[in-house]
């Protein structure tokens, strides 16, 4: 049939039209050869006036092309609010994600304001300054708003004190906890494989000073974030008490009853975007035990190793007694006090005289010490 | 072939247009990430953020020219004390820390060196007492002594303590350190002198040698326990008390209870007689020495323990560890207490 076609094909151009289009339909590509080496002729015939058609729609198609894109555009939020999880004990693992999702904030101009979504107890003091910093910094150039629900106490309240906001669930249960803890200075023995009396650790008053020195950072950087905000002086802050999200509302710990939500819609009026989109950045959930292999979804591997752990017992933590087995461990017992052993009544004694639930508020005799 | 020439140029006019829009737009509107402000850094440096502390350097020293005393060291269990060689965390399940065992680091004297060194020093005899089954009996060993003093009332079993409340009573010098925790067996111990231990421990936000439990004590009034010494650090204090109110050391008006929480000048010494008892025992601890004024106390101390005659005490025939007869009728009043248990406590020296 094609052949026929061609064997048709005409000499005079009245019906080239015609013949062209059945020639599209059927023709394989070699056919069209002719057909544009005589487009030239076509332009010159039809003139401007069909230069302006085609390129109409060719502008139409494009339009049509591009339509989708600025209907997005227009129609899409106009900005973006990142929620960032700040959970569990902060170790560098911990630091390093908020730092940063915060600093990609910052870069990032789509997102438009922060909220931390905090269930934290605290961990390591410098990690907590590490996101201390990281907060104080973003909140200079876009709302920060956090959320705690059951902890954001210690460490975790360190980082999220430059917030501009607080807000917590009323049924919070560790809001503030202003203090460090470690064990008690003790000295250390003659030891032949070090190069220094020090290299062990110093000495007992110097470890003294030195957890005081950590305390005093930490108050002062509460003080320096939310001295205004907070009715109680310094010395009721240095207490390190934590509180419940009921107290720490009244008395300044915390702005207000609120959770992620709130915070979300609250960031988004403050920073001016009324149609906005939520990017929720969680931390990486703790791999189970057992699996030494991980394989991430981009292909790449890591290693987990169960026993590393930035948290021990030689160090002095920002965590709050609430959760202090969670983040350390249960074999590591916060001891108190140093004082002597007392004969085994006394100690019954002692337990009867207990007020509190607390052990170590009343009792702070060395449990912990062997005889 | 003018109007080909015509659509490649209008095209290359639109595409450049287009492209040069788009470059200067993007230079005109593309702004850096807004300039963020700086951590505030100044309430970090060391000299606003590091704590008060007292003086160090302070020696012990004693005045009293007493010829030979004898001195009768009671330490209680096995345990060295405040400040002393064991490190206190983490000790697991037979985790014992290599360091207690290191030469003279470890064991029970090592708590009150400052005060037995003072005391042979100026030509005094110190004898240890280990508790029962330690070789010599406590009657025996205060027959012959002339002070007692113990860091730990409550590890000294009924018939030690029935001997060492006839000795005061006979006027034998002796101090007692009790530290929080202890206040029932201290009550117990001292209730026939009149005075007694409070629960729970002082603590001082304010005056404090860099922790809120180094409370900071003062003499109301110069006494001879406390002559030349201006304050003195107890590293965790208990309150004490006397019964006719006096006191040789109290702490500053912002300590606290730990039980009330009520802030208050707290009695943490108190001597009534022969008797004198401090709520913590820290202070004569070689670490704790030389800070503030405790030299000043120990000398004091050590004074008080060789001054004065001998005490005429005569002990009974011996009750035997199962007894428990107290000697003397010495039952302290405010109720009859539990009978002592016959064995000796389980951390004493093994």
């Amino acid at each position: 049939m094609s052949s026929d076609e061609r064997s048709s094909e005409p000499p005079d151009g009245s019906t080239a039209d015609t013949d062209t289009r059945a020639e599209r339909r059927s023709s394989p590509a070699p056919d069209r050869v002719p057909s544009r080496s005589t487009s030239g002729s076509v332009v010159d015939r039809f003139g401007t006036r069909h230069a302006v058609g085609v390129a109409a729609i060719l502008a139409l198609a494009a339009g049509l092309f591009v339509a989708p894109t600025v209907y997005g555009a227009v129609t899409g939020p106009d900005g973006t609010v990142a929620v960032i999880e700040i959970d569990g004990g902060i170790d560098s693992a911990t630091a390093q994600h908020v730092e940063d999702n915060l600093r990609d904030a910052r870069m990032n101009d789509s997102i438009e304001a922060v909220v931390l979504e905090v269930d934290s107890g605290g961990g390591l003091p410098a990690q907590s300054e590490r996101m201390y910093a990281a907060v104080d910094r973003t909140a200079s150039v876009m709302p920060v708003y956090a959320a705690v629900d059951t902890l954001g106490a210690s460490g975790a309240y360190l980082a999220i004190a430059p917030a501009d906001r607080i807000y917590v669930a009323p049924s919070a249960q560790a809001v503030g906890s202003v203090g460090v803890a470690g064990a008690a200075p003790a000295p250390n023995g003659p030891n032949a494989g070090t190069t220094g009396p020090d290299k062990r650790g110093s000495d007992p008053d110097t470890q003294r000073e030195r957890r005081q020195t950590l305390a005093n950072l930490f108050i002062e950087n509460v003080i320096e974030q939310r001295g205004d905000e907070i009715d109680l002086d310094r010395e009721a802050i240095a207490h390190a008490d934590a509180y419940l999200g009921t107290e720490a509302v009244a008395n300044g710990f915390a702005d207000r009853f609120g959770f992620v939500d709130g915070a979300v819609a609250d960031a988004a009026a403050e920073a001016g975007i009324d149609d906005y989109a939520v990017d929720t950045r969680r931390t990486e959930d703790r791999v189970p035990g057992g699996i030494p292999l991980i394989e991430r979804e981009d292909g790449t591997t890591i290693v987990v190793d169960e026993s590393e752990s930035d948290l021990n017992d030689d160090l002095i933590l920002a965590v709050a007694p609430e959760a202090w087995d969670e983040t350390v461990g249960e074999e590591i017992v916060m001891t108190s006090y140093t004082g002597r052993l007392p004969a085994d009544h006394a100690i019954d004694e002692t337990h009867a005289d207990a007020t509190t639930g607390t052990h170590d508020e009343t009792d702070p005799t060395n449990r912990g010490e062997a005889a | 072939m003018s109007n080909v020439r015509t659509a490649i140029g209008v095209f290359a006019l639109t595409f450049l247009a287009v492209v040069g829009v788009a470059a200067v737009g993007g230079v005109v509107l593309d702004t850096a990430p807004p300039d963020t402000e700086p951590v505030a850094d100044d309430h970090w440096q060391l000299d606003d953020v590091e704590p008060e502390t007292v003086s160090e350097g302070g020696e012990v020293e004693m005045e009293s020219s007493e010829p030979s005393n004898t001195v009768v060291v009671h330490l209680g269990g096995g345990t060295t004390g405040a400040g002393g060689g064991l490190p206190m965390l983490p000790i697991g399940d037979g985790d014992t820390p290599a360091e207690a065992d290191i030469g003279t680091l470890g064991g029970t004297t090592r708590g009150v060196t400052p005060l037995t060194t003072a005391l042979i020093e100026n030509g005094h005899d110190v004898r240890f007492y280990g508790g029962l089954g330690s070789g010599e009996r406590l009657e025996s060993l205060l027959a012959d002594a002339d002070a007692f003093v113990t860091t730990a009332p409550g590890a000294l079993s009924g018939p030690d303590a029935d001997a060492v409340n006839s000795f005061v009573e006979a006027g034998g010098r002796t101090l007692v350190t009790s530290d929080p925790g202890s206040a029932g067996t201290l009550t117990d111990f001292g209730s026939p002198f009149g005075v007694y231990g409070e629960a729970g421990y002082v603590y001082d936000m304010e005056h404090n040698d860099a922790s809120y439990l180094s409370v900071l004590v003062q003499p109301p009034e110069s006494t001879p326990l406390t002559d030349g010494v201006d304050r003195v650090v107890l590293r965790g204090a208990a309150p004490v008390g006397a019964a006719d109110g006096t006191s040789a050391l109290t702490t500053a008006e912002t300590a606290r209870l730990s039980t009330t929480r009520e802030a208050g000048s707290y009695a943490v010494a108190v001597r009534s007689e022969s008797l004198a008892v401090v709520g913590d025992s820290s202070f004569l601890a070689p670490e704790n020495a030389g800070r503030a004024d405790n030299g000043v106390l120990i000398g004091n101390l050590a004074d008080f323990l060789v001054s004065g005659d001998a005490p005429a005490v005569s002990f009974g025939p011996p009750t035997g560890p199962g007894g428990g007869a107290p000697p003397g009728g010495t039952v302290p009043p405010g109720g009859p207490m539990p009978p002592e248990p016959p064995e000796p406590p389980e951390n004493a020296t093994a």
